[in-house]
Order: C-alpha cells, then structure tokens, then sequence
C-alpha cells in the first residue's frame, strides 16, 4: 500500500501527502508515526530513496523529504500482482459453483 | 492569522521523539496542523494531539521491541534506559487508550473516586473524633469521674461532694483532681438578656488542664465574684478595651472580669465562654442544717502514671464508701434510688465521643466494605477485559515482552485510572470535611476540629494505592499463571464457563460470590438503618404541634431581685397576645427536646391512697393549662389542667401514661395523692427527650405564675396563624420592652426542634442509604460485568449445543442456573455475615428489630434478581444467535 502510495504521487511523495493518500485509499484514520516507521523499513531495506527537499509555509522551517520507488519495490509491486491476479482468477472460477451450491 | 500546533504537544513531541526522520516528521504535522486550522482550529489541535500521541506510543514500542527482543551486547545503562522508556510508554499508551475510549475509564474513575473519599473523610471524622489528642496538658491521662447508687447515676455524671472530697484527701492512682458543673449562664449582654454555655470551676480544675490566659489571671482558691471569661465574650462584650477589671451581670449578681482564657482552651466544651469560681462547704453528716450542703460535681483527674481507670475506679468507690453517709431523701432525690456509692472512671476522650463512637466504627467498616466491592467489580472488568486480550498479550510475549513488561503495562493501565480517581478524591475530601460542622448534627462531638490535614490525605493516599494494586494485581498475576503458547494457538479452546475446571473459572466463580456476599452484608445493614429512618421520620410523637414558636424567656437582675416575678409574666402574657398573628400562648418551665437543666427525672415519693409510701422517678414540667391544647397532646383519661385548677385548694396533677403504668397500678388509675395532691388526667406519652430512650414518667403540674424565680427557667409557646418565625422580632422587641433586663433565648419553631432531634439519626441514615445505594449500584455493575462476560466467553459452547438441538429457552435457561447457583452460595455467606453484624447494629436502629424478616429477605432476592437479569440478557443474546456465528466469533 505505502509503495502504491508512493508511485502514485510521483514527484510530490513527501510524509503529509503519503499519509493523506493512505488515508484515502484505506477509508481509516492513521497515525502519522506508523508511516515514518514504514518508510524507513523500506528506506532501509533499499525499496525507496529518501530526499531532503525544501521547507514549505506552515511547515516552521523544516524540510520536507520526498521519496521515490526504487527498482526492487516495482519487483515486489510485479510479484504482488501475479499473487493477487492468480488468486482473483481461483476466485472468479470458484464463485458460480459455489453459488450453485448454496 | 498565524497559527501555530499545541505547544505543550510540540514539546512533547520534541522531548519524547527522537529518529533521523524527526524533522521531516514534525513539518509534516505543522503542515497538517496548518492546513486543517485553516478552516477548523478545534479540530486541528484535536488531530495535532492525537497524532503526537500516537506517534509517542508507536515510537516507544517500536524502539521497545528492540529493547525487549534482547541485543545480546545490550549495556545495563541501555538497559535501564530502556525499561525507563518503556515504562514511559506504557504510561503515555495507557492515557492515550483512556482519552480514545474514556467510557468505562470514567466509570473506574468516578467509582474510585468515590469510594476513597467516603473511606478517607470518614477516617478523618474518625480520627479526629475519636482519636485525635484533646487539648489539655497530658491529655491521654485525662478521666471523667462520677457517682452510681444502686446503678443509678446523678444527673450530668456527677459524684457528691462528700465522694470527691473523701477519695481525693487519700488518692495514690491520680496526680491530680479538678471540679466542675457546666451550668447555661445567663448574661446581660449588649441586647438585653442572653444564655450563654457555663461552668462552675474549682480552682485546681484550671491547673490541671494546664490553662494559660491571654489576659489576666485564672481563678485561684477564695475567689468570690469574679469571672474568667472567653476571648470570643470579651470581644462582644467590650469591643476595643481591655475586658480585665470590667463588670458583667450574670445571673442576680455584678462580676468583675479578671481573666480571659483563649479559644483552643474550650473546656467543658468549645463554646464555653463564662468561667465562674465554685467553692463548697466540707459535708459533715446526714444531720442539722448543713445536711442537703453536698453539691453535685463533674469531676476530672489525672492518672498517675503507671495507674489505670479501673484502678482508679476502685480506690475512689473504696474512699467514698466511708464517706459520711446521706439523708435518704437526697440519696433519692439525686439518684433515684438508695445504695451504696460506686465510682465510675472513664478516659475523658472516650467519654466525649462515646455517643458516636459506634455508628463512626459501623460507618467506617461500611465503606472499608463498600470500597472493596468496588474495588472487586473494577478487579473483575479489567479481569475480564484482560482476559479478553490474552491474544494480544501473547503475541507481545512472543515478540519478546517479558512477563514482568506486561504486568508493568497493566499497572500502568489502571495508574491514570487510580491517579486521576485518587485526585478527585482528594478534592471531594477536601470539600466534604470543610462542609462538615455544616453537614453535621448541632451536637456532633468535636466537628470544630475537623481539618483536611496529614490523616486525611494519609488515607486518601493508602486507600487509593491499595485500590489501585488490587486492581492491577488481579489481571497481572492471570498472566503470571496462564502459559500464553495455548492461547497463542487457540484461546476459545480453553474452558471459560463458570465452571470450576480451570484457575479462571475458579477465580471468576469466587469474584462472583463474593461480590454478592459483600453485597447482601451492606444492603442488609443499610435496610435496617434505613428502615430505622423511615420509622424515626413517620414517628407518632404522641403530639401534634402546628405552628407554634417556642423560646426560652430568660432574665437577669441585680441587687438580689426576682426579675420576672408574677406581674411581668402577666404582662408579658398580656402583650403577647395582641400581637395579631399570635392564636394562642402557653408557657412552661422546660422546654421541648432540650437537654440538661429543667428536665431531670428526680426521684421523691409520693403518698398512696393507702398511706403507703410510693418512691417515684419522675421528670416535672409545669404547664399553664393552655399547654396541652397548644401542643396537641391527647387526653387517655380524665382531664387536662384547666384555669380553674388555679383556685382549688389541692394541688392538682396531670401524669403521662408511662407514670400512670409504673406507678399507679390498679383499677383505680386517678388516684388521689395523700400529700395533698390529686391526679386529674392521664395524656399519651410525648417522645420530647431528644434521644430514642424510652420515655421517663412525667408528672405536669399548673405553672403557677406566684412562684417564678429566676432559677426556674420558663419556655414560652405562641401559636400563630401564619409562619411562627415572623413573629419572633416582634416577641423579642416586646420582651425587651417589658423589662431591657430580660430577653428570649433559643428561639425556634417546633418543628426546627423536631428536626435537631432526628438530625443524628437521620444523618447515619441517610449516610448508610446512599452508601447502601451505592453499593447496590455497584454490585449490579459488577455483577453484571462478570457474569455477562462469564456468559459471552461460552458462544462457543453455546454455538454448539445450539447446533446440537437445544432451545435458546433451554440454554439461557441452564446459563442462568449456573449463575444463580454461584450468586446464590454468595448470598447465604452474605446472610450469615449480616446476621454476625446485625446486632452490633442494635444502638443505631430504633424500632426495627436487628433480624427484621422483610430485610433479610427483600435484599437477597432483590440481588438475586438482578443477578438473574446479568445472567439471562446475555445468555438469550448467545443462545440467539447463529449457531455457525457463534462457532466462528473467535
């Protein structure tokens, strides 16, 4: 979901917006700690990158920091859809018998 | 407008979150802050909070897992950073839990809350009732002294003079003795006429409480016409001078101020503001002209050390035994019987708080209890809640929290809850004893010295650390006993019912029984208190006084004269009556509900029809004959006194019925008295004592306006067509005016004096009801607590014996069975207990029996009922459900 998020904001992935998108995407409300703690497990296993970028108003002068996939996470991205695609298939095939029977 | 996030939560923030990201993190929440401040700020600084407080617990337990799952090359400085840290945690994620789900917190809290205030203020009433140090120097060795005849003790626990005098020549078990007689002094004060509380001292009384005097001198022996007066009368009397040196009219007589003792001094009592000397003649003989000169004394002494009361006791009672004996007829007269002297010794602090001393200890053991249900129902929610958890709890035992890391996080869940309780309570404690020389009885002993002081907040401390351990403790030592590997794999397998056949079943059956034994004590004790109160409220008192405004009409004079002799009552009754509202006007010499003086039963004998001699114990009231109509008294026999009673040669005599029963047995009930004397009419008795002893025989003569002294005090009565109060300025103005030597003291209406009469009942009452409410309350919410979650951990079971065939009727029906049977072993340990507690009860209760079988049997089954209902609800809601639902909700 986070790298989602991610890909899907392209250059504007920074915490706030990440979170909001989460938010949306998800329908719950999140902490933004949580993200941050996600992030950096990516960061450091090499699935994102992380870059200081400039401050914002409203944010007191703190830098933002943007975040960009790297190549193994559209790997992982790629796996996931197989996974997802394969078990919709076993699902959409499973579904009319499953009906017939109930 | 700028705004800016919380700054108490930015330096949280800053304080408690420290990570490479930290910076980005906190632009990005002043951004969030900023961007939803712009259109609400209420809701920004709500979301702001929320994420910082998250951010700390989820920050903590990030870093706490580390810690937990143990780096071998951890240091011990890391390590204890690391509990640090962790305990930090708990605490900040136990206040986050709370501020997201404050529903069940608020009710802990408030129960807590509660519950430690009612143990904490009446410990403090306890302890400065019964307990606290009394004033005087070497106080602890203090006693009280007094006389018994034949089990008969004088009036206002007094010894002769002739006992006294006799042990204290010899005394080896006391270092010191002193003499007085509380005594209402009338004084001319600066709006006429005026009571205020007395005593008569001896002179060694002052040296023995060690007195020191703000102004002026103590009284020395031969003193004569002088007085020692409080701070608080001189202040009133002469505001702005020096009271030494000035006169006072007390009484008949001028005195000349020659001390002045300060307020914490108060001894007899708080309010004692007139000391006067008090001298007597050494008691010869029962012979000659001196041989009434043996006045009644309340005595005090100090025992020497090493000497105990009983000690004491038995050499005064051996010393006045071979005192010179009495005149018979004052032996009867002062005790009401004949015999011979025996010396009672009482530690003088026991004997102040002795009328109070047993409701205060019933009371205090009451919410002890009280507080321990609560304490139980709280135990068991947060029981049942962790059991509830018992997953997640194992899953953080499996990534490395060690047992003594989820206890700690329990106790720090129930540490907001006590903390934030333990503090309300500390501010309701705090109001409760400021309010309570408002809050209780007049006459309460000792009330003045009532303060919110180290006991109290002593009590509040212990109490809310004990509730708060129990409370933690039983959740935490589950986890302790339960190995978490089967809960990890399948928790619904593990036997839950009420049943006996696991370590939780067993402590939730006990939990069970016991709240409901607890439970049955207290309502039962509250039942017959309560009961106690309705029966004291819908008393018959005998009489039926509507309107009627009593006072006492009081006066001094010098120069030896009788100020309210027969023409100014003539008068005064004259000018009385004109006032418009005023229907009708009696007087008396004592007054309703009052205590000490003026009605003291005094033993004489009378002279039967027969000519034998009848020694009689009776108390006398003399009446004008407008009296009885005025205060509703009903006539049994015969005939009230009436104006013609006036004009007759014999003296004619109105009795109450417990007179005419102890006295005049026979057919023949209006008997003539030999010694010129007749009985005209017997009334039902009237319950005007005070207190809820049986009624002493009365004899009610004619008032006879030819023989007002001044000694003899007189109650006015005037019944009024409207408010009886509205007329008061106006009897007081006319009083004054009539003679500016006289005035009207205690001015109130009847019913004010009815009601100071039940103040004390009614005040444990109401105390034992709402505690009683209370704990009904809470034993429902506890019951229900258990049993409810008792019930909803068997869907399971009861998902498959639904699959299986049976009926939700059945089901529910044998769930409740279980529960009643567990409810009911608790309620005859409750029943037992109660009948154990029942008869130290006895003194509280007035006319209810300490086994009243409406009581012990309404609360049972009251409780029984409700333990039922928590039963049944969530049984027929398992039992309704889908078998298949049920099978699956783990």
């Amino acid at each position: 979901m986070l790298l989602l998020a991610i890909g899907g904001l392209g250059d504007d992935a920074y915490g706030l917006a990440i979170h909001e998108r989460l938010e949306a995407l998800t329908g719950r409300s999140l902490a933004l700690g949580q993200i941050y703690t996600g992030l950096g497990r990516l960061e450091q296993r090499g699935f994102v990158s992380g870059e200081e970028g400039e401050s914002t108003e409203g944010r007191g002068g703190r830098p933002k920091k943007y975040y960009r996939l790297q190549p193994p996470a559209l790997e992982v991205l790629r796996a996931s859809a197989d996974t997802y695609a394969r078990l919709s298939g076993l699902i959409a095939d499973a579904l009319p018998r499953l009906e017939g029977q109930a | 407008m700028t705004t800016r996030p919380p700054r108490l939560a930015e330096w949280l923030l800053e304080r408690l979150h420290r990570s490479p990201d930290s910076r980005y993190l906190a632009g990005d929440l002043a951004e969030g802050f900023a961007k939803r401040a712009a259109s609400d700020r209420r809701v920004a600084r709500l979301w702001y909070w929320s994420q910082v407080l998250r951010l700390i617990r989820h920050r903590n337990e990030s870093r706490h897992a580390v810690v937990g799952s143990g780096h071998a090359t951890t240091l011990r400085s890391e390590r204890w950073r690391g509990h640090l840290s962790a305990l930090s945690h708990d605490v900040f994620a136990a206040l986050h839990g709370l501020v997201r789900r404050p529903g069940p917190a608020l009710v802990s809290m408030l129960v807590i809350a509660l519950g430690v205030t009612a143990v904490a203020a009446l410990t403090a009433v306890t302890y400065g009732v019964l307990y606290r140090p009394l004033p005087w120097a070497d106080a602890e060795r203090l006693v009280r002294v007094w006389e018994t005849r034949a089990g008969n003790a004088a009036p206002g626990l007094t010894a002769l003079s002739s006992s006294y005098d006799a042990w204290r020549a010899t005394a080896s078990t006391v270092d010191a003795t002193g003499a007085y007689l509380e005594q209402p002094t009338t004084i001319l004060g600066p709006t006429g006429a005026e009571r205020v509380p007395g005593a008569l001292v001896s002179a060694n009384l002052f040296p023995l409480l060690g007195a020191i005097p703000e102004r002026g001198r103590l009284l020395v022996a031969g003193d004569e016409s002088v007085v020692v007066i409080s701070t608080s009368l001189a202040a009133r009397l002469f505001p702005g001078r020096d009271a030494i040196g000035q006169p006072v009219t007390i009484s008949q007589d001028v005195y000349k101020v020659v001390g002045v003792l300060p307020r914490e001094f108060g001894f007899p009592w708080p309010e004692t503001a007139v000391w006067l000397p008090y001298s007597w003649k050494p008691y010869v003989a029962p012979v000659g002209p001196e041989r009434f000169d043996n006045p009644r004394l309340q005595v005090v002494a100090r025992l020497a050390r090493g000497a105990s009361a009983e000690q004491a006791a038995a050499e005064a009672t051996a010393s006045a035994r071979n005192a010179p004996l009495l005149d018979p007829g004052y032996e009867n007269l002062i005790f009401g019987g004949l015999g011979d002297p025996t010396m009672e010794v009482t530690p003088l602090l026991e004997l102040q708080a002795a009328q109070v001393r047993p409701a205060l200890l019933a009371l205090l053991a009451g919410v002890v209890l009280l507080l321990l249900t609560a304490v139980a129902s709280l135990a068991g929610v947060q029981f049942a809640r962790t059991a509830d958890r018992r997953r997640e709890l194992a899953i953080r035992a499996a990534i490395g929290a060690g047992r003594g890391r989820l206890r700690a996080q329990l106790f720090a869940e129930t540490f907001w809850v006590t903390a934030l309780g333990g503090t309300g309570a500390a501010v309701l404690t705090w109001w409760l004893l400021r309010a309570a020389p408002a809050l209780l009885p007049g006459d309460f002993p000792r009330v003045e010295a009532l303060t919110f002081d180290g006991v109290a907040l002593l009590a509040i401390a212990v109490t809310t650390l004990v509730a708060g351990l129990l409370i933690g403790i039983l959740p935490a030592w589950q986890i302790g006993r339960q190995s978490l590997a089967p809960t990890l794999s399948d928790d619904s397998q593990a036997p839950v019912g009420l049943g006996f056949r696991s370590a939780a079943g067993r402590t939730r059956a006990l939990m069970i029984a016991g709240q409901m034994a607890v439970a049955v004590l207290l309502l039962v004790a509250a039942g017959l208190v309560g009961k106690t109160l309705v029966r004291l409220v819908d008393e018959d008192l005998g009489y039926a006084p509507e309107r009627l405004l009593t006072a006492r009409l009081i006066g001094v004079g010098t120069d030896g004269q009788t100020v309210i002799d027969a023409g100014t009552v003539r008068q005064l009754t004259a000018r009385l009556e004109t006032i418009p509202s005023v229907t009708g006007i009696a007087m008396s010499t004592a007054l309703p509900f009052q205590r000490g003086s003026g009605r003291v039963s005094l033993g004489f004998s009378i002279t039967g029809p027969d000519g034998s001699e009848l020694p009689v114990k009776a108390s006398q009231n003399d009446v004008t004959p407008s009296f009885f109509r005025l205060m509703g008294m009903s006539l049994l026999e015969g005939r009230f006194l009436d104006e013609s009673d006036y004009g007759r040669g014999s003296r004619a005599f109105v009795v109450n019925e417990t007179f005419a029963r102890a006295f005049l047995r026979g057919d023949e009930w209006l008997v003539p008295f030999a010694n010129g004397g007749e009985v005209v009419g017997i009334v039902a008795d009237i319950k005007d004592r005070g207190d809820q002893g049986p009624v002493d025989a009365q004899i009610f003569n004619l008032y006879n306006t030819d023989s007002v002294r001044l000694a003899r005090p007189s109650a006015v009565y005037l019944q009024t067509a409207g408010d009886p109060m509205a007329v008061a300025p106006l009897a007081r103005e006319l009083v004054h005016q009539i003679d500016s030597h006289l005035g009207l003291d205690e001015v109130s209406t009847m019913d004010e004096r009815l009601a100071t009469q039940v103040a004390r009942p009614r005040l444990y009452a109401t105390l034992v009801t709402v505690f009683a409410g209370l704990s009904l309350l809470i034993a429902a919410v506890g019951l229900f607590g258990v049993l409810s979650y008792a019930v909803n951990r068997r869907r399971r079971e009861i998902g498959v014996r639904a699959a299986l065939g049976a009926t939700p009727g059945r089901l529910a029906g044998a769930v409740v069975r279980q529960g009643l049977g567990l409810a009911l072993a608790g309620t005859m340990v409750g029943l037992a207990a109660a009948a154990l507690t029942a008869r130290y009860l006895t003194s509280l209760l007035y006319q209810v029996t300490p086994y009243d079988p409406w009581i012990f049997g309404g609360v049972p089954i009251a409780l029984l009922a409700i333990a039922a209902l928590a039963c049944y609800l969530p049984a027929r809601r398992a039992a309704r459900i889908d078998p298949l639902t049920a099978l699956r909700s783990n």
